[in-house]
């Protein structure tokens, strides 16, 4: 068992990317499964007393959903970039710790957001069931939540591919050329 | 639908509530209501509003009171099933329990039997328990008033029953006169003072468990305000003080802001009345206070109860714009008791003739400005 998690934390870096794709799918799924909660309850309210509504509110209960699907995509990301999915996997503890934290700041904020976005998809699930007509427009407000899962997601994907990309971690510059970097 | 699956959260019931709200009656149509010259156009215009499921196989409004009371339990009943806390229901109905307790103390007093027909018990449920009437209890901070309220009243009807000229009725009470006044005269004042004096502590024990501080704000302006009520009313009518100090205070802290009140008594002509009551316990809202100064004196005046209503209804008004948790479905219950008031106070002016002009100065602000009726 200890060369076990020898071989997978110190000698490789493949249980840091494996418990990061873990953490990424895990916290996000689990914001937007939360997310959904609060909105669709509050969207069954509103379609006890007008079920008409169905349609314009199922958007509203579906967009925490979202943040599911970008943690997945991260997930997939890592398991791609590292070499986990049908490559030759070439991770060093140290890189593989860098996706660690990566996929939990982005679980972090996939999660937060997911539940934020599920309180503004409510307070538009509200303004749809007074106004049906304002349902268009009621959209707009959690989808402004939106926009920070994305960036989270697009850092995300930046930050693996900087990790991972041929030649390992390094930086070159003028002042920095000589220096021999620990990760390489 | 698994009531169990909304049981746990605010948002299901948040979201009825946001749809209820809209059906709520507001000014515009109270003005309707009070346009209608005959009983007819009355029943026809609640009969195109969403009270309608309760007034359409109505033949007559004289029933209204129970059709009303029908619509305001059911609806809190069925709200309360999908709340995960019930104690905000709880200040609605134990409200309504107490006013029916109180007719029926009275009424056994004056030696008429208990009316079956008053209060929640009849409210039919539709749900699991079949259309069965339902029993409620009193909370435990009622305990000590309610048996001394029953030591009192078996006391008084074993006397009436060997002495059958005491209390026939309850409108010209016969009590037998003792130096020069009639013994046992202040018997249902008493039973107001103690169930009143329990209600006001029961309001200031909710208080403290609710969390919500608009919630809290609220309840702690209504109790203040409806003790006031009370205490001046005893002051203006010169009402035994020891009563109100033995019944209604019994209960309160030596330091409550009740005692003070009384205590400033010959104070009680204006706002030094406030600044020596309150002392250097925490002021209400100054607003609240201007609005009870300038309602109620220099006499005891129906304007002093509907300044008070209306200033709570503004209080709690802002809540609509919180999209989910206690303080909405509070705010909407706040408004459905506004609302079968206002009903109430219309239809039975209506049925006994009360002209237009005095209904309408006693009308309370509804929490909707806009409303689907």
């Amino acid at each position: 068992m200890i060369e076990l998690l020898k071989l997978y934390f110190v000698q490789t870096g493949l249980g840091w990317i494996i418990l990061g794709a873990i953490v990424v799918v895990t916290v996000s799924c689990l914001g937007s499964a939360k997310g959904i909660w609060i909105a669709s309850s509050q969207a069954a309210g509103i379609l006890s007393e007008k079920p008409e509504l169905f349609g314009k509110m199922l958007v509203l209960m579906a967009l925490p959903g979202t943040q599911g699907f970008y943690g997945f995509i991260c997930a997939i990301m890592i398991a791609l970039r590292t070499g986990l999915i049908g490559g030759k996997i070439n991770i060093s503890p140290a890189v593989g710790g860098a996706i660690l934290l990566v996929a939990i700041c982005m679980g972090i904020v996939e999660y937060i957001t997911a539940v934020t976005q599920a309180k503004a998809a409510v307070s538009a699930i509200n303004l749809t069931g007074k106004q049906p007509e304002e349902g268009g427009r009621a959209i707009l407000i959690p989808a402004l939540v939106e926009t920070y899962a994305v960036i989270a997601l697009l850092i995300s994907i930046l930050l693996i591919t900087w990790l991972t990309r041929e030649g390992g971690l390094s930086y070159t510059s003028a002042i920095t050329e000589n220096v021999n970097w620990p990760l390489k | 639908m698994d009531k169990s699956i909304y049981q746990n959260n605010w948002y299901y019931i948040s979201g009825r509530v946001n749809i209820l709200e809209g059906h709520l009656l507001n000014g515009v149509f109270f003005d309707k209501l009070l346009s209608c010259n005959s009983l007819h156009d009355i029943l026809v215009a609640l009969n195109t509003s969403p009270l309608k499921a309760y007034f359409t196989q109505v033949k007559h409004l004289y029933e209204f009171e129970k059709l009303l009371n029908d619509y305001y339990f059911h609806h809190i009943r069925e709200i309360q099933s999908y709340s995960p806390d019930t104690i905000i229901y709880d200040f609605f109905l134990i409200k309504s329990d107490i006013c029916n307790l109180k007719k029926n103390v009275k009424a056994v007093l004056s030696g008429k039997g208990i009316d079956k027909n008053t209060g929640r018990m009849v409210v039919k449920d539709n749900g699991e328990d079949g259309g069965e009437e339902q029993t409620t209890s009193l909370p435990e901070i009622f305990n000590a008033s309610l048996s001394f309220i029953k030591h009192t009243v078996l006391q008084l009807t074993q006397k009436r029953d060997t002495s059958p000229g005491i209390m026939q009725n309850e409108e010209s009470p016969k009590f037998p006169i003792e130096n020069g006044r009639q013994k046992g005269f202040n018997i249902p004042y008493i039973v107001d003072l103690i169930l009143d004096g329990a209600y006001l502590r029961y309001i200031e024990d909710i208080c403290k468990k609710i969390k919500s501080e608009i919630i809290r704000k609220y309840l702690t302006m209504y109790y203040v305000s409806k003790g006031f009520a009370i205490i001046q009313r005893a002051i203006a009518l010169k009402h035994d003080m020891n009563l109100l100090q033995q019944y209604f205070l019994a209960g309160f802290d030596n330091n409550h802001i009740f005692r003070k009140l009384i205590i400033n008594k010959e104070g009680i002509s204006g706002n030094t009345l406030f600044a020596g009551a309150y002392g250097n316990t925490t002021l209400p809202d100054p607003n609240f206070i201007q609005t009870l100064v300038s309602n109620v004196f220099p006499k005891i005046s129906f304007q002093y109860e509907v300044a008070a209503d209306n200033y709570l209804i503004e209080l709690i008004r802002p809540v609509k714009y919180i999209p989910f948790g206690q303080e909405r479905i509070f705010g909407y219950l706040c408004g459905l008791t506004t609302e079968v008031f206002n009903l109430k106070l219309i239809i039975g002016g209506k049925i006994n003739s009360i002209e237009n002009t005095f209904l309408k100065e006693r009308l309370r602000k509804t929490y909707t400005e806009h409303s689907a009726a």
